[in-house]
């Protein structure tokens, strides 16, 4: 009995010393899905998905791309086409990237931008000594990114670059 | 910095020592060292060293001390971010002055301590009151931390996290055998508290696709509470059992509870002694091994997990007074082994190791 009433204490406690809404849900950015599929995977497989960076499939942040990494990581198949599940693995991955409570400062765009302009850290960018991936917000590719970061909409018919062929 | 701050405390320690026997031919100084072994099966070795040095004046003293640490990890956080082992030292040094007369102690110190990518600042201050003819004391502390956490490599990164807590307690000599101490820690903590080492996979909201990870993100204040019983019964002729037990509760959810016993026996100038600790928890309210969808907060902090430890072992000390120019010399050899269990952190469920301590002290 005694040891009833002392757990009963203790969760009492315990739930009163709680803070709320600690095991919330996120809100996850919506995203156009055909703005990432026709402009916005094509920079992901060419500025971030080389095998020695993010096109391993090691790393948090990593990128599937025709001849590049692959879910099926068989050499033969490594040249197909994308598979949907690719390209919703890619879209995730990217759209964790992106802050909701303030875009701007996402990290998938900070962490390729360069440092003196604002950007963060990477380290991609000290291992292979060629600078950060975007030397400033005016490259097409960032505001490629960007735009799709504040809900850039595309034909939802957009043909990949590269898939047909 | 650290240099300069640990010669600043020397040098005042050396001081006042250099006083101290000037003024009083019964003053007292002490020196203590402690150097510790740590090796775990996550792969890491921890190599510790600790000099510790007190001197006292009538009413007035000082301490100062210096630890190091060398720290080589390949454990399971290291390997999930895909980097390789890393070495790094951490150095602390501490500088405090103490005020004892036949009733109270006040102490006040400050820490300094700093690695690579975490620096912090410590100010603490204590109060003892012995009441009732000596048969009980009152301690009051506080304790004031300002952190800066850093990322290593990316001098980009900087955050605060201020930590500030009191204690109160009190310690009662219930008979000439039994000891009773009960004590009340309050922290408050706000700032960064998460790794910017460690990264979190979830399932997205239209489950397609592989999870995606992103920073670990913890709130940014936590109010912790614990409460703690302390118990020596003398016993036979030159004998103690020191137990102690320690409730644990903070605003994360997270609920523990710590016992332990340590038996004591005397012979002459040895002392040999046997101890073991326990320790439960549950888990913090947000934390998950896996989190089937994105939240506000998610984490991959296993001591924010549900688990358990064990720590259990044994030393053996030697104390001869009156040697020499010393008024004391003392050795003691230390051995522990201990385990951990996470219930819900996959990666890696089972942690154990041991602990070897080698310890040297000299007082004049």
């Amino acid at each position: 009995m005694r040891a009833l009433v002392f757990a009963s204490i203790a969760s009492a406690a315990l739930a009163l010393s709680c803070q709320h809404g600690l095991d919330a849900p996120r809100a996850e950015a919506a995203l156009d899905e055909a703005y990432f599929r026709c402009k916005v995977q094509p920079v992901l497989a060419k500025s971030c998905g080389a095998f020695a960076c993010h096109g391993d499939a090691r790393r948090y942040f990593h990128v599937f791309a025709r001849n590049r990494l692959r879910i099926a990581n068989v050499e033969k198949a490594r040249n197909a086409t994308l598979s949907d599940e690719e390209r919703a693995a890619n879209f995730e991955a990217a759209r964790a990237m992106i802050d909701t409570a303030s875009l701007d400062d996402s990290l998938l765009l900070l962490k390729p931008l360069e440092q003196s302009k604002g950007g963060y850290f990477h380290r991609g960018a000290e291992i292979f000594g060629g600078g950060n991936v975007f030397g400033d917000r005016a490259e097409p590719d960032f505001k490629t990114l960007t735009a799709w970061a504040h809900g850039a909409k595309e034909d939802p018919t957009c043909v990949e670059p590269g898939s047909d062929l | 910095m650290r240099l300069q701050l640990m010669l600043l405390a020397l040098a005042t320690f050396a001081l006042f020592l250099v006083f101290a026997r000037t003024a009083h031919a019964q003053s007292l100084a002490k020196i203590d060292s402690r150097s510790g072994v740590y090796q775990d099966t996550d792969r890491t070795t921890i190599l510790t060293t600790n000099i510790a040095a007190r001197g006292q004046s009538g009413r007035f003293g000082v301490t100062a001390r210096h630890l190091v640490d060398v720290i080589s990890s390949a454990s399971v956080d290291v390997v999930t971010a895909a980097t390789g082992r890393f070495h790094e030292t951490r150095h602390e040094t501490e500088g405090g002055l103490m005020y004892k007369d036949d009733v109270r102690t006040a102490t006040a110190a400050y820490i300094y301590s700093t690695e690579n990518d975490w620096t912090s600042s410590t100010g603490v201050a204590s109060l003892l009151w012995d009441v009732d003819r000596h048969n009980a004391t009152i301690k009051l502390a506080g304790t004031y931390v300002t952190n800066d956490v850093g990322r290593s490599g990316d001098a980009t990164f900087r955050r605060k996290l201020t930590v500030a807590g009191g204690t109160a307690g009190v310690t009662i000599v219930a008979s000439p055998r039994d000891l009773v101490d009960l004590g009340y820690t309050l922290s408050l903590l706000d700032g960064y508290q998460a790794s910017p080492y460690r990264f979190v996979a979830f399932r997205s909201a239209t489950g397609l696709g592989l999870a995606p990870t992103v920073p670990e993100n913890d709130p940014n204040t936590r109010v912790r509470h614990a409460v703690t019983l302390r118990y020596n019964r003398h016993l036979f002729t030159d004998s103690a059992l020191r137990s102690h037990a320690r409730g644990y509760l903070d605003d994360w959810g997270i609920a523990s509870v710590t016992a332990g016993t340590e038996y004591v026996i005397g012979f002459g100038a040895w002392e040999t002694a046997a101890f073991v600790r326990g320790y439960a928890q549950q888990h913090a309210t947000f934390y998950k091994a896996t989190y089937d969808t994105a939240a506000q907060y998610m984490t991959a902090d296993r001591e924010l997990a549900t688990f358990v430890d064990a720590f259990a072992g044994a030393r053996v000390g030697w104390r001869k007074p009156k040697l020499g120019i010393l008024d004391e010399l003392r050795f003691e050899v230390k051995g522990s082994g201990f385990v951990f269990k996470f219930f819900d952190f996959p990666r890696l469920q089972l942690r154990s190791g041991v602990i070897a301590e080698i310890a040297m002290g000299v007082a004049f």
